[in-house]
């Protein structure tokens, strides 16, 4: 491959040539090796089970979605709470549908960008996302720029499961408790990536429960905001709890409050003693308004990890995708890997996910005040 | 700490690990070789086989294919000009003036060793600033960040002998490039007329690959020579030579490297861009601190040396906040973690103190596999260094096929190879135009995150984030220093710059026509977005068009004159860096080494020596863009499985470059099975979705 000999002629010209060509073939094929070996992979998963069709119709788009490639983005990046769904459920969701599910991770705006990226493709089923549905409604509500699309109208495929947000602070903060939180006179400093579920929580339950904050907006991705916290530009964040999750078991922030109780060991213990959003509600006292709000948001926190495809796709695939979409949640792959990874699973199909967004939109008004504020 | 260290290279110790380290170094090299594969992609494509894999193995194959792929990246920026990845660009400014002088051999030792060595004195920082990489994290905040990247930018641009204003331009012609797509902030599409293949940016593969890649195979197939000016064949055993001499003067020059890898493995702990900006920086240091700084860009040891000492350097200080915080300095990094994510283990205080000896494998992994791969890269060295010696035309189908498939792939969409197709077409017309294509590429690889650390700037301290950030002062200072020395520098020199200095004056003008009508449309549109969105666009946009115009009046004032005077008067503010090659000295004190640095580049340069030639090779570079343009209508009409190698066929018949028919359907049919076979591994191994319009 490497013996290049190298002489004056035509001849030897073409020799080069051919060496070279030779050397580029061999990366090729080695390439191409590792490629096939990923493809049989996938495609010997793929035969074992199908989507059972109910309809002639529904047969058709079973048989659609055989040996086709989907793309399924995932709008943050490797490693973030959005890819880890994405990437637990893509080879199951391959398994059913008998497709290959690629995780394309498109990055920014919260997550706005990748979402934006998917309701903008073909609604041919073949590009699907995972959603921050509860912070993409938030945005509308604020009437943030930056959504190209109508959350009402999207192909709703389900949702793959929900983990609590919660509320942190650093330890140098001197707050260990909400309680004591409660009590803060002078303005808290609360990192903040603008359209995304974290941002939500920030405005309601800080809004709400009447605490002097100060945003530091301008972080792209809970990795910039995990940067800005632990160098020190802000005291507070809310994230869900799996973005935290190292830095609460390694002691670098303590959890004030989450939105729900964790169910999963490995979140319960990065819990500690942390109260309830419903919790923190009940001992307060609070206006008629800012209960309304915080039960809102405590509605819009189940809003989470909806996977999604652009408006329009044929019913009949969208019932295939809906129906492999289950299985996939079910698989006992699916719930260890994402046992491993602490990411909770809970399926809800697409229809109700569908219902719960219309009725989030109309309630929006409930908490429009905090986060408009 | 003492025992976890051992520990630490002691668990790598089983066969699947070795193994998997070793196949992660060689894929890495491979993809590092070979222009348009990028790192990120070959990672993305690891990640679904982590699930099968123990944590060790996982490390071992994620880290040793960053390794390997690091340390490649350079051999094609020696070889062709042309860096495996953006991040290896100042390797190009040395090595390739050696490659072209036929010392190939010595230039990839100097690499190889120089990297190694580099690597390994950053672990040699790594076991010590491990356990200190929460209090390190808590000193970069983002007035630091804007000053970093500012730095970088200034930095690189002081090695090009290039005027200000174009330095200026080009750094923020990337930066206006980089707010192409969603806004990371607020989501808002900006400049993407209404596209949504713009929506996710413009990438830097398609704009390397333009302006590197295609640009040289352009420049090759035109002059239908080789890279090496000298006749190789003379050369005999005379590339082991070369090596032997490489290696000796990388450990005579220790402490080029030495400084290289303290910056680099310093700006790695930086997370979220020292990984990008530490060859640039260790480089643009290098220079002003060495004796022989003036001659950097020459094609000098201690230039390649000061580029490459970063190369592996980086990687090991940016594993420190990846592991000790979880947080990534580069995408390679954020795959990594991924990958460790994946396995469920979460890196931060919490991994150091369950897996304390985790971190001491993944720094051995680094530093077996740069040392693994810096032998094997001495000992290919001699046969690389041949590809030296093919000439341009023999080259052209392979390089441009990969440079179309590379395209695709980083985006899976069309709009990668039609970005391909613009950055090419301007490349061609400007590379003797003298803008800084390392500022431009610094700027567009890091704008995002200049615009975002911007707005933070503003939400934590307003204006007042001057009188915070000592060191982010510290650093605008340096800048604001070298910016100012350079401008003086080119105020005492304009007069010395003569007619002779202008190559292109019609040209120059044309494009500072163009950059200035692109600018002034991009602030029009700019203020049409959101405050939040638009405002940072709006300002660099401005800047743009003032220097644009500046130019403008300049260069048309330069075209007037060479149009209607034949004298030799001079020409106020107008030097490029071919100016500097082909006009006098340029260099502030006319010194002796300057002059030997001008002179120098003069030799390597081979323009043609007559307007006759100089026509025919124009003729042929047009041809060449024309056949570049048959590969990408080719792949677009056929898709890239049959457009690609009957594209490539069809070129190889009838270049007549190679006069007999039958050497001509030698080599017709050998490039059409490799080009086919590329566009085949491209298509399978990365799922192009893409088939071609009929």
């Amino acid at each position: 491959m490497i013996k290049l000999r190298l002489h004056g002629s035509m001849r030897s010209s073409r020799s080069k040539a051919s060496m070279v060509g030779i050397t580029v073939a061999v990366s090729g094929m080695i390439l191409a090796a590792c490629g096939s070996s990923s493809s049989s992979t996938s495609s010997n998963s793929s035969t074992s089970n199908s989507a059972a069709p109910t309809t002639s119709a529904n047969a058709a788009a079973a048989a659609y979605f055989k040996g086709k490639t989907i793309t399924l983005i995932a709008p943050d990046n490797p490693g973030g709470g959005f890819d880890q769904y994405a990437r637990i459920i893509a080879p199951a969701l391959g398994k059913y549908l008998g497709a290959t599910v690629n995780v394309e991770n498109v990055n920014g705006g919260g997550t706005v960008v990748g979402t934006n990226q998917m309701a903008a493709a073909k609604p041919d089923g073949l590009t699907l996302s995972v959603v921050n549905t509860g912070g993409d409604i938030a945005s509308l509500i604020e009437k943030q720029p930056g959504q190209n699309f109508d959350l009402a109208k999207l192909s709703w495929v389900g949702q793959a499961g929900s983990s609590p947000s919660v509320l942190i602070t650093s330890p140098n903060s001197g707050v260990t408790s909400f309680a004591q939180l409660l009590k803060v006179k002078t303005p808290i400093k609360v990192v903040d990536v603008r359209n995304g579920t974290g941002d939500m929580f920030n405005r309601i339950v800080l809004g709400a429960f009447n605490i002097p904050h100060t945003f530091i907006t301008g972080f792209t991705s809970t990795g910039t905001l995990k940067q800005g916290f632990l160098a020190g530009d802000g005291q507070y964040a809310f994230e869900n709890m799996p973005t935290f999750l190292s830095m609460l078991n390694g002691g670098q922030a303590k959890a004030l409050l989450v939105t729900s109780k964790p169910t999963l060991p490995v979140l319960v213990k990065a819990a500690g003693n942390a109260v309830t959003l419903s919790e923190a509600l009940s001992s307060a006292t609070l206006t008629a308004p800012q209960t309304a709000a915080i039960k809102e948001a405590i509605a819009l926190s189940g809003l989470d990890y909806d996977f999604a495809g652009p408006p329009g796709i044929p019913a009949a695939r969208l019932a295939v995708l809906r129906a492999a979409f289950q299985k996939a949640v079910a698989d006992p792959a699916t719930v260890a890997q994402a046992t491993k990874e602490g990411e909770p699973l809970g399926f809800i199909d697409g229809a109700s996910v569908a219902t719960q967004v219309t009725a989030a939109i109309t309630n929006g008004a409930t908490i429009s005040t905090y986060v408009n504020g | 700490m003492i025992s976890h260290l051992f520990t630490g290279l002691t668990d790598l110790g089983t066969p699947s690990v070795m193994l998997l380290l070793f196949f992660g170094m060689v894929v890495g090299m491979l993809v590092g070789m070979l222009p348009g594969l990028g790192v990120v992609l070959v990672l993305t494509l690891i990640l679904p086989f982590v699930y099968h894999m123990s944590v060790l193995e996982t490390v071992a194959i994620m880290l040793a294919t960053q390794a390997g792929a690091y340390f490649a990246a350079s051999i094609t920026a020696i070889l062709l000009n042309t860096p495996g990845a953006p991040e290896s660009f100042p390797t190009t400014l040395d090595g390739f003036p050696m490659a072209r002088r036929g010392e190939a051999g010595k230039a990839l030792a100097i690499s190889a060793t120089s990297t190694w060595m580099g690597g390994w004195i950053a672990c040699i920082f790594f076991v010590g600033l491990i356990q200190l990489a929460g209090p390190l994290n808590t000193v970069f905040h983002p007035p630091e960040y804007m000053a970093i990247i500012i730095l970088a930018i200034v930095l690189i641009a002081q090695t090009g002998n290039i005027p200000l204003s174009k330095v200026f331009i080009s750094g923020l012609l990337g930066l206006m490039l980089s707010f192409v797509g969603s806004d990371p902030v607020t989501g808002v599409e900006r400049f993407t007329m209404g596209l949504p293949t713009l929506y996710s940016g413009i990438g830097v593969v398609p704009f390397a690959l333009g302006v590197f890649a295609v640009t040289q195979m352009v420049k090759m197939y035109g002059s239908r020579k080789a890279v090496a000016s000298v006749d190789l064949t003379q050369l005999g055993k005379g590339f082991h030579a070369q090596v032997r001499q490489g290696i000796a003067e990388t450990f005579r020059s220790w402490i080029h490297v030495a400084r290289s890898a303290t910056i680099a493995t310093l700006l790695g702990l930086v997370p979220g861009i020292g990984g990008f900006t530490s060859n640039f920086i260790s480089y643009g240091v290098g220079q002003k601190v060495s004796k022989r700084g003036p001659q950097f860009g020459t094609g000098i040891t201690e230039g390649l040396i000061s580029a490459e000492g970063s190369s592996l350097s980086k990687e090991v200080g940016s594993l420190i906040p990846a592991v000790a915080l979880g947080l990534p300095s580069g995408l390679g990094m954020v795959i990594f973690i991924a990958a460790l994510t994946i396995l469920g283990l979460q890196p931060g205080p919490s991994l150091l103190k369950g897996s304390p000896a985790l971190p001491y494998s993944m720094m051995w992994v680094l530093a077996i596999a740069g040392l693994l791969s810096c032998v094997l890269g001495l000992l290919l060295a001699p046969q690389l260094s041949r590809i030296t010696g093919i000439k341009g035309p023999y080259m052209f189908p392979f390089i441009v096929a990969l440079s179309v498939l590379g395209s695709f792939a980083d985006v899976n969409t069309t709009m990668g190879i039609y970005l391909l197709v613009i950055f090419s077409i301007v490349g061609v017309a400007v590379r003797d135009l003298g803008y800084s294509v390392a500022a431009a590429a610094i700027g567009l690889v890091l704008g995002g995150t200049f615009d975002d650390n911007v707005h933070l700037t503003n939400s934590l301290y307003g204006w007042n984030f001057i009188t915070k950030s000592p060191l982010a002062d510290v650093f605008f200072l340096i800048a604001i220093y070298l910016v100012f020395s350079a401008g003086r520098r080119w105020h005492k020199n304009k007069n010395e710059v003569t007619r002779q200095a202008v190559k292109h004056p019609l040209m120059e003008w044309v494009f500072d026509l163009v950059m200035s009508v692109f600018s002034i449309t991009y602030v029009v549109v700019g203020m049409g977005y959101p405050a939040q969105a638009g405002e940072i666009p709006v300002v660099v946009g401005f800047l743009a068009a003032v220097a644009s115009v500046y130019r403008l009046v300049i260069d048309f004032r330069v075209w007037l004159q060479v149009r209607h005077e034949d004298s030799l008067e001079p020409i106020p503010g107008n030097a490029g860096p071919k100016d500097a090659f082909e006009g006098v000295s340029l260099e502030s004190d006319g010194d002796e080494a300057s002059a030997v640095a001008v002179m120098t580049r003069m030799e390597n340069e081979e323009e043609p020596r007559t307007r006759k030639d100089r026509r025919q090779q124009n003729t042929r570079e047009l041809i060449a863009l024309l056949w570049f343009l048959g590969f990408v209508a080719g792949s677009l009409v056929a898709g890239f499985k049959i457009g690609i190698p009957v594209v490539t066929f069809i070129y190889a018949m009838v270049n007549k470059d190679i006069q007999s028919l039958t050497k001509r359907a030698l080599f017709a049919v050998s490039a059409t099975i490799v080009t086919g076979a590329l566009a085949y591994a491209f298509v399978e191994l990365f799922h192009l979705t893409f088939h071609g319009l009929i």
